[in-house]
């Protein structure tokens, strides 16, 4: 599959990068716009100015129980009719011009699953994530593991 | 290399043994820089880098329902062609120890093992060594579908 990925973003948590649509990037928020500073805080906090559910992912994918407070940033993303947040260590633009995008193989794709295919930067590898599916994969149950952020 | 060696025999996990053709292997990675893939089935979590490609990484342990392998030292890279466009793809299996070469003959065909319900899925056919039947791997069976986990 050759196409130009002019427009993605590259987010990286948990030794995890994603490349997602930058049409789909609301806004970026510092950790520090959640209402609240304290060590405990949940994993359905709100946003100032977005309000909206934050979550902090896992490299595997799992919502952590906790939002990960040690991530720099938080990136507003909008899903088909839900607009929701998730922790990020960084966020950038994907500078590579027409990086060349892989399916995963048969053998590890699932159907239901946000991650359909990669590129590769020399031995990086960042998944291309729906952020439709994203959402819907947050709110399975499959994702509801008890991780420890 | 004995001429009339036609098959590489290795150990996926701790006393269970399955084969490949001689001809389907392309190298022995020690250490394999191995990549994560979020939500991947257990058997095959991992991309393996390797010559700069990203290849799938297959363990075959948890596929046939056996435990998987702690620490993962050796990836024995393979080449198959794939059957819907004959196009020639690589993977990469998990290894516990060192290859062998051997010579298998046709009067050694026997019966796959019982112990999984997978293995008529992945699997050409099989060949008796000692007290063990070891499958020989169909390689494009393996690569090309997404399979179940045995339970």
């Amino acid at each position: 599959m050759n196409t130009a990925t002019a427009g993605y973003a590259l987010i990286c948590f948990d030794g995890l990068n994603l490349l997602i649509n930058q049409h789909a990037i609301v806004s970026l928020e510092n950790m520090v716009t959640l209402r609240d500073g304290e060590n405990e805080i949940k994993a359905s906090e709100i946003i100032k100015e977005n309000a909206c559910e934050v979550h902090s992912l896992t490299a595997h994918l799992g919502v952590a129980n906790k939002i990960n407070t040690q991530c720099r940033y938080i990136v507003v993303l909008q899903a088909d009719e839900q607009r929701f947040g998730i922790t990020a260590d960084s966020v950038q633009s994907l500078l590579m011009q027409d990086p060349e995008l892989h399916y995963l193989p048969t053998c590890m794709s699932i159907s239901t699953s946000p991650i359909k295919a990669y590129i590769q930067v020399e031995e990086r590898i960042a998944f291309c994530c729906d952020v439709d599916a994203l959402w819907c994969h947050i709110n399975s149950s499959e994702s509801r593991h008890e991780y420890q952020a | 290399m004995n001429t009339r060696h036609n098959a590489v025999l290795f150990e996926f996990t701790n006393g269970h043994h399955a084969a490949i053709g001689l001809h389907e292997v392309a190298e022995l990675v020690m250490s394999p820089k191995l990549v994560n893939v979020p939500l991947a089935p257990d058997y095959c979590h991992s991309l393996c880098i390797w010559q700069d490609r990203a290849i799938p990484f297959i363990e075959l342990a948890p596929l046939i329902g056996q435990r998987s392998l702690e620490k993962v030292n050796l990836a024995l890279v393979v080449t198959y062609f794939a059957r819907s466009n004959s196009e020639q793809r690589w993977g990469a299996l998990g290894l516990s120890t060192y290859f062998r070469m051997m010579s298998v003959e046709d009067d050694a065909a026997c019966l796959l093992p019982q112990d999984s319900s997978a293995w008529p899925s992945i699997a050409h056919s099989c060949f008796q060594l000692a007290d063990e039947n070891v499958p020989i791997l169909n390689l494009n069976a393996l690569f090309e579908q997404h399979l179940q986990l045995a339970l």
